[in-house]
């Protein structure tokens, strides 16, 4: 079985083997064998190749964080087989929220046609109002919010309209 | 009048400086009670109080804003003194108002008091009468119609605030006089939604300045005191991330000089209770008032850390009517104090608020070491009230050493589930500017490039075995032995 560790941002494809005595961690060029051990309380010692260390560990579904040697690092793990179903959706995009927040105003209609760096719409997260503008130019094919709703980070705001596939 | 001691307190506040006045009130034989809306899942603060009551309100923060509502739970649980903590109603004079006409205690200066400080241009009117230095500046009230003009005139940069504001909010700086008219709107509507007061003024900009406050303390007899300043000039989005005292920038001479600056304003105005006079400090060591804060701030730790006094139980002591008891002089500091303010938010994203579950908590400890918290461990943290989650304070012998401990006290705190700014606040700790001591307000926005600077992923091998021997699918995938070899071995040999 193979996942894509995301670890604070960077990708890595990693797979699991076991070996006599132990398990192996492979991931590109790098192969090491290495050992877990829960000490309580959210404590490990965690062992790769020769190195050891305690960290502290918390998860939630797919997130992970890791606290080591002095520093927090927020892993996603992603089963590839939800990465293709993903991928399927292509050709349009959309303005997503950066952070979760009350939508304050909303500055554009279905149909309209938005300049790139064009105000789509205002929002407010723990009293800072942020502008969210066109990443591009293009035609707004849906509005998924409305003033004073409240939405989740990464949460679709603006839809845009498919672009005409270039022809040749 | 002989003192009217506390028993009953309501703290009308929630996070890490509820649970901070909950301590002491405590700890001074006070019963306690604390306020709570109903969408607010956990927290600190409510497991401490010996009492937490429901207000309503349509959003949680509007609860917390709510006079009448304030009063009411109050009144009814029989407080005898309540303490509004910073922010939500600490400078609002209505409150103190409404508590005085149901026979409670507003802990903190008279209503008159609060209202000359509250408004900006009223309390710049009174500082400059009595001979205290303030910057040059435009107000739009004394004639709107030419307010944009007026302010072109102040001299470029300008900064604009709202006249009812404070804490940064709405705050904008305008170096282009092509932005004033865009700038200005944003600051009214801003403004408007904040403190429910449009008007705003203009100020000569100091570039590269120094924010430097001074903590005051006065009693219902008339004596004032200082106890030093805070260095307060590491900010994003004005809004001040590092603290220490005392001020790197300072001469002995300058420091007496702004602490009885600072002094002599809280005198003027007949002051009772805990106070902050802030000033702009420029580079050739002119300072200029910029607002008093009639309430403790979020930064009173550091004070405490090195004067080795309660500014909540002074605070305390003075609504009960008690005299301070001792003089200036009998205020002496040792050491070095830092406070970094652990918040969910994520630098990498231009310090984006961060929500989550805190799945797992470690606090720092050791020499030197105290933690003003608010969350526990399994709290969820939403969007609902201010990104401040906790405050790492520390103690030196001197400024190297208190930044020593600041760096191995921010390693030692893990608050994992939400993003913080942890390993931000260690690169500005370790940046060679702030090591210095050479730093002013613009230090994070002219430093960003540095300070922004993804660490390096280590150790990369520990932390992949990590994340795949935690993930039981892959642990157990690896595990099983393929089904046909293990079938095979069921009747060979």
């Amino acid at each position: 079985m193979k996942k894509i560790l995301a670890i604070d941002g960077e990708q890595y494809a990693c797979t699991l083997t076991r070996t006599p005595g132990s398990l192996r961690l492979q991931a590109g060029e790098r192969s090491f064998d290495c050992a877990l051990d829960a000490l309580g309380d959210g404590r490990y010692r965690v062992r790769a190749g020769d190195a050891r260390r305690e960290a502290l560990i918390a998860q939630h579904g797919d997130q992970v964080w890791i606290h080591l040697d002095g520093r927090t690092h927020t892993i996603q793990r992603i089963n590839p087989l939800d990465l293709l179903a993903a991928s399927g959706r292509g050709g349009a995009d959309s303005a997503l929220s950066p952070m979760p927040g009350t939508i304050l105003t909303v500055q554009v209609k279905v149909g309209e046609t938005v300049k790139s760096g064009q105000v789509l719409l205002t929002m407010e997260s723990m009293k800072l109002e942020v502008t969210i503008t066109a990443p591009h130019d293009g035609e707004i094919a849906e509005v998924l919010c409305a003033p004073g709703q409240s939405v989740p980070v990464k949460a679709t705001l603006v839809r845009f309209a498919a672009k005409a596939e270039a022809t040749s | 009048m002989s003192p009217q001691p506390i028993r009953r307190l309501l703290v009308a506040n929630r996070g890490e400086i509820a649970a901070r006045i909950l301590r002491t009130a405590r700890a001074r034989g006070i019963s306690t009670a604390i306020v709570r809306h109903p969408d607010e899942e956990g927290g600190l603060a409510p497991r401490l109080a010996d009492a937490c009551l429901t207000i309503n309100g349509a959003t949680p923060v509007a609860a917390y804003l709510d006079v009448a509502e304030i009063v009411r739970v109050a009144r009814e649980w029989g407080a005898d003194a309540v303490h509004p903590g910073y922010g939500f109603l600490s400078e609002n004079a209505r409150l103190a108002r409404g508590l005085a006409e149901a026979g409670i205690r507003f802990v903190g200066p008279t209503p008159e008091v609060i209202e000359l400080m509250g408004d900006k241009i009223r309390a710049r009117n009174f500082v400059v009468e009595r001979g205290f230095p303030v910057a040059p500046s435009a107000v739009e009230a004394d004639d709107p119609a030419t307010f944009a003009r007026r302010a072109l005139a102040v001299g470029l940069p300008i900064l604009i605030k709202p006249a009812a504001g404070g804490g940064g909010k709405g705050m904008r700086i305008v170096r282009d006089a092509a932005v004033l008219e865009t700038e200005l709107a944003t600051a009214r509507r801003e403004g408007e939604r904040y403190f429910g007061d449009g008007r705003l003024f203009v100020e000569r900009y100091v570039e590269r300045p120094r924010h430097i406050e001074v903590q005051v303390l006065g009693d219902s007899h008339g004596n004032v005191v200082h106890f030093g300043e805070r260095e307060c000039s590491v900010q994003r989005r004005f809004q001040k991330i590092i603290e220490e005292t005392p001020s790197p920038a300072l001469t002995p001479q300058k420091r007496a000089d702004i602490c009885e600056a600072a002094a002599g304003i809280a005198r003027a105005a007949g002051y009772v209770g805990a106070g902050t006079v802030e000033f702009i400090y420029g580079a050739g060591g002119e300072f200029y008032f910029l607002e008093m804060n009639t309430r403790l701030q979020v930064e009173h730790p550091v004070t405490e850390m090195v004067t080795g006094f309660d500014l909540v139980a002074e605070q305390l002591r003075v609504c009960e009517g008690e005299a301070l008891g001792y003089a200036q002089s009998a205020i002496t500091t040792q050491g070095h104090s830092i406070e970094l303010r652990i918040c969910a938010e994520d630098p990498a994203q231009g310090f984006v608020p961060a929500t989550g579950t805190i799945h797992l908590l470690r606090e720092a400890s050791g020499p030197g070491v105290r933690v003003d918290s608010g969350v526990h461990q399994g709290q969820r943290v939403g969007s609902d009230f201010d990104p401040l989650l906790s405050k790492l304070i520390v103690h030196g012998r001197d400024r190297r050493e208190a930044i020593a401990r600041a760096r191995q006290a921010l390693r030692d705190t893990a608050l994992l589930g939400v993003t913080t700014n942890t390993a931000y606040l260690d690169r500005v700790l370790a940046h060679p500017l702030f090591a210095a001591g050479d730093y002013s307000t613009a230090f994070l926005d002219e430093q960003s490039a540095v300070l922004s600077g993804k660490d390096e992923v280590q150790p990369l091998d520990l932390l992949m075995a990590a994340a795949a021997l935690s993930d039981r699918q892959l642990v157990d995938a690896a595990s099983s032995v393929p089904a046909i070899y293990a079938a095979m071995g069921g009747w060979r040999n």
